[in-house]
C-alpha cells in the first residue's frame, strides 16, 4: 500500500512538475516585468545583440573567451533582476538533456585521437582519455552553457508579444510568427485543462487507484485532449473566418519604438 | 423594411447523420432584435453559424442581402470580405475567438482582414477599448484575463469593424450580474444606432431588452413558436414544457 501511495505521489509530483516547469517557463513573464537592465532594451537591439553573441560563441573555440562571456551572461542576469539560483538552474538543467549525453564519447582516444591523459581498464581493454578529447568537450559544453545562458535572459526579460515581434525584424514569414503566436496561446490552455482534469479525477476518486486504473484514465484523457485539441482548431479557423481571414495574415503596419 | 436574411426550408446535420437544424423558414430585416432561445441541443448555435455563412445547409435556401448564399458565392475573397464586414459574429467560447498573443492583435485582426486603413483602426481600437473598459488590458495575453474580460475581449474584436449585424451566441452566459448588465446596456445601445442584433440565449431574463420578436427552437430541431418576448415568456407552460423554465419541486433552501 505503502509503495503504491509513493508510486501515485510520483506521477502526482511529475504530473505537477511538468505542467509548474511548463508555465514557468514559458510564461515567465513576472521577470520580463522586472525593473531591470535587459527589460529596459528595446527587442529590436536585444535580440539581434543576443544573436551576435550566439554567432560569436559559435565561432570561438577560445576557453578563456568563451568563459569571460558566460560571465558576462551571468552578470546580465544579475543586473537584469533575475534570482541567480533560478538563472543558474534553467540553464544547466539542459545540460544533461542536449549536451553531456552527446559530448561524453568525445573524451576518448576512439573519437579524439590524441596524448593520453588517463588511462582506464575497460574489460580486459582500456579506455583512454586525450587531453584533445577533454579539450573538445570542455570547448562544446562552454558554448552549449553560454549560448542556452544568453537565450534564456532574451526569453526571460522579453515579453513573449515582443519576441514575436522581434522575429518579424528578420524577415521571418507573418503566417510563421502568427502560428508561433497562437501555438504558444494555446499551450497555456492545454496546460490548464489537464491540471484541470488531473484535479477533477483527484476530486472524485479520493483514493489511492490502482495503477493499472491509472494507466487507462490517462490513455483515456491523452484521446480526449486530442479531441479536444481537434475541436478547438476548427472552431479558432472558424473565428478567424469570421474575421475575414482568407489565408493572408496581416499585422500593424508600423512598430515605432516605446509603442506596445 | 431590408430584409437581411431569408431561409428557406434549410436543414443541417452534423456529419451528414446527426440533425442540427431541421426545416427552418425565417426572415430577419434590418434593424431588428432577433433572439433564438432553445434548450441545450436544438440547433441554436448552428442556425447563427449559418447566418454567418460559416458552415451552408445541406438543403433549403438563404438570401443574404437579397443574393442567393451558398458554399460558392462565398468563395471570391471579395464577397466574403464585404459579408464579413457587414455581419460580426461573437462565439460562445472566447477561447476560440481569441487567438492571438495579446488582445490589442485580436481585436484588430479582423480591421486588418478588411483593410482598414491605419490611422482609422487605431481609432476604432482607442473608441472600443475605451468603450469596453481594455485599455489596460490590451497588451494583455489573452490567458491572463478573466472570463468576464475575456467576453468583453471576444465582443470588441467584433465591435471594433462596427458591423451591420451583430450575432451573439449566449453573450451573458457565465457572466456575474454587473459585467451582464454592463453588456446588456452595450447591446441596447448598439441597437439604437441602427443595427441589427440577432442573439442565442438561455438567459430568459434579457429577452425584453435585446428581442422585439423571440423564435423558440424545438427539440426536433424546428422553430416551434415565434412572437414578442411579451407572448412567449408569459406562456409558463409553454416554456415548462420545452425545458426553458423550470417548477421547484421544493424551495432551493431545501435542496
Amino acid at each position: 500500500m505503502a509503495g503504491r501511495q509513493t508510486k501515485n505521489r510520483f506521477i502526482e509530483k511529475s504530473l505537477l512538475g511538468i505542467i509548474s516547469f511548463i508555465k514557468n517557463s514559458i510564461y515567465a513573464e513576472d521577470i520580463a516585468s522586472k525593473n531591470g537592465l535587459l527589460q529596459h532594451i528595446d527587442v529590436r537591439v536585444k535580440m539581434p545583440a543576443i544573436i551576435a553573441f550566439i554567432f560569436c560563441i559559435m565561432f570561438t573555440r577560445s576557453i578563456p573567451l568563451l568563459g569571460c562571456l558566460y560571465v558576462f551572461a551571468v552578470l546580465l542576469a544579475v543586473l537584469s533582476n533575475i534570482e541567480l539560483v533560478s538563472f543558474l538552474k534553467r540553464t544547466w538543467v539542459f545540460m544533461p538533456l542536449f549536451s553531456l549525453f552527446i559530448a561524453f564519447p568525445a573524451l576518448f582516444s576512439f573519437f579524439s585521437p590524441g596524448a593520453p591523459l588517463y588511462i582506464a581498464p575497460f574489460f580486459g581493454s582500456s579506455l583512454i582519455i586525450t587531453k584533445q578529447g577533454v579539450l573538445g568537450v570542455t570547448v562544446f559544453i562552454s558554448r552549449i552553457i553560454t549560448s542556452v545562458s544568453f537565450v534564456i535572459l532574451l526569453s526571460l526579460t522579453t515579453r513573449h508579444t515582443e519576441l514575436l515581434r522581434g522575429l518579424r525584424i528578420f524577415r521571418i514569414p507573418l503566417i510563421f510568427v502568427l502560428t508561433l503566436g497562437m501555438c504558444y496561446r494555446y499551450i497555456y490552455l492545454f496546460t490548464e485543462m489537464i491540471e484541470n482534469t488531473y484535479r477533477a479525477i483527484k476530486s472524485r476518486v479520493g483514493r489511492v487507484l490502482h495503477y493499472k486504473k491509472g494507466q487507462q484514465i490517462v490513455a483515456w484523457n491523452i484521446a480526449h485532449l486530442w479531441y479536444r485539441s481537434y475541436q478547438l482548431n476548427q472552431d479558432v479557423y472558424t473565428a478567424m473566418l469570421s474575421r475575414g481571414y482568407t489565408g493572408e495574415p496581416r499585422a500593424l503596419k508600423k512598430i515605432k519604438p516605446g509603442e506596445k | 423594411m431590408n430584409t437581411i436574411f431569408e431561409l428557406k426550408e434549410v436543414s443541417y446535420s452534423y456529419l451528414k447523420k446527426f440533425p442540427a437544424l431541421n426545416s427552418i423558414s425565417l426572415s430577419i430585416n434590418a434593424g431588428q432584435k432577433i433572439l433564438f432561445i432553445g434548450a441545450n441541443g436544438s440547433g441554436k448555435s448552428t442556425l447563427l453559424q449559418i447566418l454567418d455563412g460559416l458552415i451552408f445547409p445541406d438543403h433549403g435556401s438563404i438570401k443574404i442581402f437579397g443574393e442567393e448564399a451558398d458554399k460558392e458565392s462565398f468563395a471570391p475573397e471579395a464577397f466574403s470580405i464585404s459579408f464579413r464586414k457587414r455581419v460580426g459574429f461573437v462565439f460562445q467560447n472566447p477561447e476560440v475567438q481569441l487567438f492571438c498573443p495579446t488582445v490589442r492583435e485580436d481585436l484588430v485582426f479582423g480591421p486588418l482582414n478588411f483593410g482598414m486603413p491605419d490611422g482609422e483602426l487605431r481609432k476604432n481600437l482607442d473608441r472600443v477599448a475605451e468603450l469596453l473598459k481594455l485599455e489596460k488590458l490590451l497588451d494583455r495575453s489573452p490567458h491572463q484575463l478573466s472570463f468576464g474580460e475575456k467576453k468583453k475581449a471576444a465582443l470588441a474584436s467584433v465591435l471594433i469593424f462596427s458591423p451591420e449585424v451583430l450575432i451573439l451566441d449566449e453573450p451573458t452566459a457565465g457572466l456575474d450580474p454587473k459585467t451582464t448588465r454592463e453588456l446588456m446596456d452595450l447591446l441596447i445601445a448598439y441597437h439604437k444606432q441602427g443595427k441589427t442584433v440577432i442573439t442565442a440565449t438561455h438567459d430568459l431574463h434579457t429577452a425584453y431588452e435585446i428581442a422585439d420578436l423571440v423564435h423558440v427552437l424545438g427539440e426536433d430541431k424546428r422553430i416551434i413558436r415565434s412572437g414578442t418576448p411579451e407572448e412567449i415568456l408569459q406562456d409558463k407552460e409553454f416554456l415548462l414544457n420545452n425545458n426553458l423554465s423550470h417548477i421547484h419541486t421544493r424551495p432551493h433552501s431545501h435542496l
